[in-house]
């Protein structure tokens, strides 16, 4: 079986200007944990996940704090947070991580759950040859797949 | 003749490399290295076993012993303690605050390498800051220039005072005698300076400052039994160093006996504790070991050990002035490291000429060290601090440094040439 067989085709995506508010409507109405970002000719750029987010809320130096679970209290720092002016600002260009896991929609199956295994992820854009995005595919879709391979659904 | 001039270009070339960054330092030093022994078996100025021996080991052996006793000691969480004791400590202060975080990385310095220190320190510092709510720039900036004097202050501070100690057979405690007290001077005066130059910022009160009075800093510490052999480990080494002289061990042997101990004691994960020990910085010691003794034996290092020697017979002072600047305005433009490891064969041969050179050894230690303040790019501390603070919301720029971290480094160099004819 072939990725293209099994992804989903009517693929969610968003242009690199989609503001953070419009992402997080995304996120809550389609019920989905991540969003591909392409350009108009539907050139894959980045994802974007609620893990992105999130990180919005955290200063870039957190990441070298070898360890604050000691602080409960993070006075200024959350009052800055609470009232963060700036948070509207955030588009979809700033929030993605761009160096992302694709996989080739002519790629086997088998390579899908090692690929995300190996990077810890929990969907993979869909790319044809020229790098466009033709469809999405998470572990549901690869599980769906392999219960109605053996006529479980 | 022809020794000469390839031994002085591949290190010339090499040396290019390495400041640019054009390449890796540690590959642009190994295969200048090897260049050198290539060049030095064709030219017949530099055999393969001179190159074996021109490597320092007990210099390498310290520097690997520290590493392995501080990797060890950053797990622990001893850091974030002592960070968060300094800020409650500071009272509500701002002033205070800089003090307190730049006398403690200038303390943890003396006796840790600077890069850890600063490592470990800047994150808690600007989270601190950034708790009660004043901008971390002047506290790191302190931080960051008091790390660099604070090394100048132990043999074990600074790879440049570690290569001193191996090369001119000094001692602990000679370092404690001749350098510790002019250290703590310049810690003053670069306190007394950046507290004037940030007298603005300093003036702020923070708003939030009960938070960090909120923080039980006992919780940072992860293993307290292992941070208390650790202390008692550091504790036996230092014991070591000071009895240097009763007892004769090497250097290396005692940094070395130190990490044997730790690993012992603490029992941490070896393939951890491995993963922290900065392989590429001994093998650029190596390698820039190797590189400059084919420069010592083609003997171009003597020429300018003869230059200094001429300059010595007719006024000292100005032997050791001269010394003492030019290693401050090559620490601060380029990497100190390959400069230092080339003026070292450079003072033993003037003190083959027959003058004491004592002092000249500290005058390079107080040159390099105090000059690594002079820009951003003079010490490793000033790359990583500068590259750090730009995560966060008050980054360090050229201009600020100019304003503030080089009017230290000349406040202490200057101090040091008043002091030249006591060194």
């Amino acid at each position: 079986m072939k990725i293209r067989d099994v992804m989903k085709k009517d693929v969610i995506s968003i242009d690199p200007s989609t503001g953070i508010h419009d992402i997080y409507r995304i996120f809550c109405e389609k019920r989905i944990g991540g969003v591909p970002v392409v350009d108009k000719k539907n050139n894959l750029l980045g994802m974007v996940t609620k893990k992105e987010l999130l990180d919005v809320l955290n200063p870039d130096y957190f990441d070298m704090v070898s360890d604050f679970l000691f602080i409960d209290d993070f006075g200024a720092l959350e009052e800055k947070l609470e009232s963060l002016p700036s948070l509207e600002l955030f588009i979809a260009e700033d929030l993605m991580i761009k160096n992302i896991i694709t996989i080739n929609e002519n790629a086997s199956l088998m390579k899908a759950p090692a690929l995300m295994n190996k990077h810890n992820v929990k969907r993979l854009p869909v790319v044809n040859k020229s790098g466009k995005l033709v469809g999405i595919i998470s572990r549901i879709d690869i599980c769906h797949a392999l219960f109605r391979g053996k006529g479980l659904i | 003749m022809a020794g000469y001039i390839s031994s002085l270009s591949i290190f010339s070339l090499t040396f290019y490399f390495i400041i640019s960054g054009k390449l890796d330092r540690t590959v642009a030093s190994f295969i200048g290295a090897m260049a050198m022994v290539v060049a030095g078996k064709l030219c017949g100025f530099y055999s393969q076993e001179e190159a074996f021996h021109s490597i320092d080991f007990n210099m390498i052996g310290l520097l690997l012993g520290m590493m392995i006793i501080v990797s060890v000691c950053k797990k622990t969480g001893f850091f974030s303690y002592i960070a968060v004791r300094a800020a409650k400590a500071s009272n509500g202060s701002t002033l205070r605050l800089m003090v307190m975080m730049g006398c403690v990385t200038a303390f943890l310095s003396m006796f840790l390498d600077n890069v850890t220190t600063i490592i470990l320190t800047i994150p808690i510092t600007v989270l601190i800051c950034d708790i009660i709510g004043i901008s971390p720039l002047p506290v790191v900036l302190t931080e960051i220039v008091l790390s660099n004097i604070g090394g100048v202050g132990t043999m074990i501070g600074d790879p440049p005072n570690m290569m001193i100690a191996s090369a001119s057979e000094f001692s602990f405690d000679d370092f404690i005698i001749h350098l510790f007290p002019i250290v703590m001077v310049a810690i003053v005066l670069g306190i007394i300076v950046l507290a004037f130059l940030f007298r603005k910022e300093t003036k702020v009160v923070p708003q939030n400052f009960h938070s960090v009075l909120n923080i039980n800093e006992k919780a940072a510490i992860k293993d307290e039994k292992g941070l208390r052999r650790v202390v008692f480990s550091l504790a036996i080494v230092v014991g070591l160093f000071i009895l240097q002289k009763r007892h004769g061990f090497h250097h290396s042997f005692i940094a070395l006996i130190g990490a044997g101990i730790v690993l012992l004691l603490v029992r941490p994960d070896l393939e951890d504790i491995m993963r922290d020990v900065e392989w590429p910085i001994l093998a650029f010691f190596a390698s820039l070991f190797v590189l400059v003794g084919g420069l010592e034996k083609a003997g171009f290092l003597s020429m300018i050990a003869g230059k200094i020697g001429m300059i010595a017979r007719v006024n000292y002072n100005l032997a050791k002035i001269s010394i003492l600047w030019v290693s401050a305005i090559f620490a601060s433009l380029v990497d100190r490291i390959p400069f230092t490891t080339a003026m070292i064969p450079i003072i033993k041969e003037v003190g083959e000429l027959g003058f004491n050179v004592d002092s000249l050894w500290w005058v390079l230690a107080l040159g390099v060290g105090f000059g690594g303040n002079g820009t951003p790019i003079g010490s490793i501390v000033g790359v990583v601090g500068l590259a750090m603070s730009e995560k966060t919301n008050s980054p360090i720029d050229y201009k600020t440094w100019i304003k503030t971290a080089t009017v230290v480094m000349l406040v202490t160099i200057i101090f040091v040439t008043l002091l030249i004819k006591i060194i």
